[in-house]
């Protein structure tokens, strides 16, 4: 199994490299320790609107210039931002290795950016929001503003990380540079490179562009914490542009970390319950009783089981075509539960396995989900080498998936939401 | 610290070792070794021959209902079967064929294989499965009939390719809910052939034991090949000046669609129409996104590209701009648009553009599913295995001149269909000085 060295720079900037000699990619990522949860009141879509502004130009590169050397170059760049991370990330041929690791180091050093690019990239995340949620049938269901308020009861939980247009308007300069100073150390950041590097080059390189960052303090990362909801909630809503009712069952998660292996089992249990046409849930919603179009699952670190730390959530989501069968689903969803808990043994959870294998060797063969995937390992538990053992981790999780099921999968433990369809159809 | 440092090469492709062969009853088979990881990522591609309009709830059906059952097996038990063997199966299809991809450990090989040639030779659609899938087939039709994205795309579709099937209206709900078992059986028998397919398979395999898997594990899938005749070509569509404006009332966003049929991958002037393409917006350095989104903020990801289909290909500007902004955004896609027909790109834009089709090609061909996926898009449209090789070397001859010259020839304003889906009330009065306004009203 390939293994992922790690260093520290003098400032702080933890670094990793995970070579495959074979590959002619270069993977850069770099990850920031701190996403929506830490945005303060009135900043809603602040952590959100940061990361646009790292592409707005830096000490050596000029608004544009970033991508031009990285597209004009042969590679593909990007970031997201997630509740307890920011993430950007280029993939290039490897003779551009060097070149990437300059432009991220210039813009983690002396990011430059000007009232013109804040009001630019103000505009240009409002039409995010318009494309993705306010235009969009069934846009941010159930995760945006849906679910956590009602599961959680803090701001830095609850409130809605895309941002509220006025909070948007209401981003400054200050601002701006407040929140460079407190979450953008190198401290404060994982750099990881996957593919065919060389890991002593990658090291030297590393030392060369990011050593000159200054070193800063790092903020103490807040416990978010909070207590679980006392009973289910339950919230509806009218979407004007969905032609169908839709309905998400919310379910708080054990702490990814602290409590690994009953969260390795909680993924498990949900790809058993909801990961695709040989799921309990779309066998019987879906196939048998055919009162669902679809049925699936979404994590409160949106596009992976792996993007968030604790609190946590999962979300069982299905569209059906009548509303009067919004409790006969629920029903269901109790009943499978009810049947794991009450016993499931390794023989059924061994096809869930099968194909999550699979799926992590895919993933390992594209170096961006590789280096983006030990950069999220490494700042969340040390332990960015759990990117090759994942399959191993859930594997000796399987004993815990009954009780999982039993304890945190309760009908008294969680909140469901509907969307009422306003449509005419 | 401050001078930026250089790049050096892009990766090079060689597909040389790429087998072409093919099984007795005419399946095509494209294999290639990489076994970075131990997978083989497979992908069938079955052409459906002289669909017609009223084929066009089949085609929506056969992807859902095709694992629906087989001879021996219920819905359920091939959903479980294929689990059980870690396969990353997906089914999808169109008026230009069938497709089914498959990822699967190179320790099953044998048996997964066994599975795509069940499903594929032997679906028993099963009344009672059809049923519920057709069901399921209804509610995405309404959920895309819903999405302004869906509905701009299919409103420039329908006015590009008018009267052939690659206008791809949405079928409605009785005409899902009047194709049975009988007619999906049937519609597989004389479309669904091993004769014209393609299985494309990249992974950790030898090509030499997958041919022979696939021979003999295929054997059982028969068929004449040509059932349902050939696919015509579309005619080119009539020439269209104003605007399309789909109302949308209420619409917070405006969905712009900009395009017109062009050459496609055969024809000489297509490498310099993909740098044209791309230089106005096909990425991220392009002057679509410098202009639209990086200068005026109108929009958040605005794009041009060539949609190829196996018989023509279609040029596409898309941005979803904002209400009171949408007037103004289509003034700048005209102007980048009359700017590409009309003046030369500069050297250092060529390179760039050059540059990065170059490495994100090169960069998809070493990942096992980004060279699968790239055959199986090649082959689909009739071209060789090594196209990928030939289009790169294309990319390098490729001058400023030609550039501008494929632009003035196939990018100008001039022909140009223009569909925007939005809020008539709002956006028509600012539209007007652009060009006449033929105001739609949706169907709620």
């Amino acid at each position: 199994m390939a293994t992922i060295e790690q260093a520290t720079l003098d400032n702080g900037l933890r670094v990793l490299v995970a070579p495959d000699p074979s590959s002619p990619v270069a993977a850069v990522a770099v990850l920031y320790d701190v996403g929506f949860r830490s945005e303060p009141e009135g900043s809603t879509g602040f952590a959100h609107l940061f990361e646009h502004l790292m592409f707005q130009g830096s000490e050596h590169l000029p608004k544009g210039d970033f991508g031009r050397l990285i597209q004009g170059n042969g590679g593909v760049f990007n970031g997201f931002t997630r509740p307890d991370a920011t993430a950007f990330f280029e993939q290039v041929p490897s003779s551009a290795l060097e070149l990437a690791l300059f432009c991220e180091a210039d813009r983690m050093r002396a990011p430059r950016i000007t009232e013109e690019t804040l009001a630019n990239q103000i505009d240009v995340v409002k039409e995010e929001i318009r494309v993705n949620v306010l235009n969009q049938p069934y846009g941010g269901f159930p995760w945006l503003e849906d679910l956590p308020p009602l599961m959680f009861r803090t701001f830095a939980n609850a409130h809605n990380g895309y941002g509220s247009f006025e909070d948007l308007d209401a981003a400054s300069l200050e601002d701006v540079q407040g929140f460079f100073d407190a979450y953008y150390a190198p401290a404060n950041a994982v750099l990881s490179v996957a593919g065919g590097v060389d890991p002593e080059q990658v090291l030297l390189l590393a030392e060369r562009h990011f050593g000159p960052v200054a070193p800063r303090a790092v903020p103490e990362r807040p416990s978010f914490a909070e207590p679980m909801a006392d009973g289910e909630r339950r919230h509806s809503r009218v979407d004007e542009l969905a032609p169908l009712p839709a309905v998400a069952l919310g379910y708080r998660v054990p702490d990814p970390v602290g409590d690994a292996r009953r969260y390795f089992a909680t993924v498990l249990l949900v790809g058993l319950l909801a990961g695709g046409p040989a799921s309990r849930l779309f066998d019987r919603l879906v196939r048998r009783d055919k009162i669902a179009a679809d049925v699936g699952a979404i994590w409160g670190g949106l596009d992976s089981a792996w993007y968030s730390r604790d609190p946590n959530y999962v979300a069982l989501i299905a569209h059906y075509p009548d509303e009067e069968l919004t409790e006969t689903i629920i029903s269901a969803v109790d009943a499978e539960l009810a049947s794991i808990a009450a016993g499931t043994d390794a023989a059924a959870l061994a096809p869930v396995l099968a194909q999550a294998a699979s799926a992590h060797w895919m993933a390992l063969d594209s170096k961006y989900n590789l280096a983006v995937q030990a950069a999220f390992f490494a700042q969340q538990r040390g332990d960015p080498q759990l990117a090759f053992e994942l399959v191993d981790r859930l594997t000796e999780a399987s004993a815990l998936v009954p009780e999982v099921a039993a304890s945190w999968f309760r009908p008294d433990r969680r909140t469901v939401c509907t969307l009422v369809p306003g449509a005419g159809s | 610290m401050s001078a930026v440092p250089a790049a050096g090469p892009l990766p090079v492709v060689d597909l040389s070792d790429v087998v072409d062969g093919s099984t007795a009853a005419g399946l095509r088979i494209v294999a290639v070794r990489r076994p970075n990881v131990p997978l083989v990522q497979l992908r069938l591609r079955v052409p459906l021959g002289g669909v017609a309009a009223r084929d066009n709830p089949a085609i929506r059906l056969l992807p859902k209902t095709l694992l629906a059952g087989t001879g021996g097996r219920s819905a359920s038990e091939v959903a479980a079967d294929l689990q059980a063997l870690g396969m990353l199966v997906g089914v999808g299809a169109s008026v230009d064929g069938l497709a089914m991809s498959a990822g699967v450990p190179t320790s099953v090989l044998p048996e997964a294989l066994a599975q795509m040639a069940d499903v594929i030779a032997h679906p028993a659609f099963p009344r009672s499965q059809v049923a519920g899938e057709r069901e399921r087939v209804v509610q995405e039709i309404l959920q895309e009939a819903a999405d302004p994205t869906a509905i701009a795309t299919r409103g420039l579709d329908a006015r590009l390719f008018p009267r052939h099937p690659y206008a791809d209206p949405l079928p409605s709900p009785s005409a899902i809910r009047r194709t049975g078992s009988a007619r999906l059986s049937r519609f597989h028998a004389e479309r669904v052939v091993p004769s014209g397919s393609v299985l494309v398979a990249v992974g950790d395999v030898e090509p030499g034991m997958l041919t022979g898997l696939v021979e003999e594990l295929f054997a059982g899938w028969h068929g004449a090949s040509g059932g349902g005749g050939v696919l015509g070509e579309p005619d080119a569509p009539p020439p269209s000046s104003g605007i399309v404006l789909l109302d949308r009332p209420g619409a917070v966003q405006s969905n712009v669609r900009i395009g017109t049929r062009c050459p496609g991958r055969d024809a000489p002037a297509f490498p310099a129409l993909l740098l044209a393409s791309t230089i106005l917006g096909g990425y991220f350095t392009s002057r679509l996104v410098d202009n639209l989104r990086e200068r005026h903020g109108y929009t958040y990801s605005p794009h041009a590209g060539i949609d190829e289909r196996r018989l023509a290909a279609a040029f596409a500007v898309r941005a979803e701009v904002g209400t009171e902004v949408t007037a103004a955004a289509l003034a700048e896609i005209h102007y980048e648009l009359g700017r590409m027909a009309t003046t030369e790109v500069t050297p250092t834009e060529l390179d760039e553009a050059r540059r990065y089709l170059g490495g994100v090609l090169s960069m998809a061909a070493a990942t096992q599913a980004g060279l699968a996926g790239l055959f199986a898009g090649f082959l689909s449209q009739g071209l060789e295995p090594r196209y990928l090789e030939h289009l790169l070397a294309q990319l390098e001859e490729v001058d400023a001149p030609a550039v501008a010259a494929a632009a003035a020839r196939f990018l100008g304003p001039a022909v140009m269909t223009t569909v925007v889906v939005g809020d008539a009330a709002a956006v028509a009065p600012a539209l007007e000085p652009l060009g006449a306004v033929t105001v739609v009203s949706q169907p709620s």
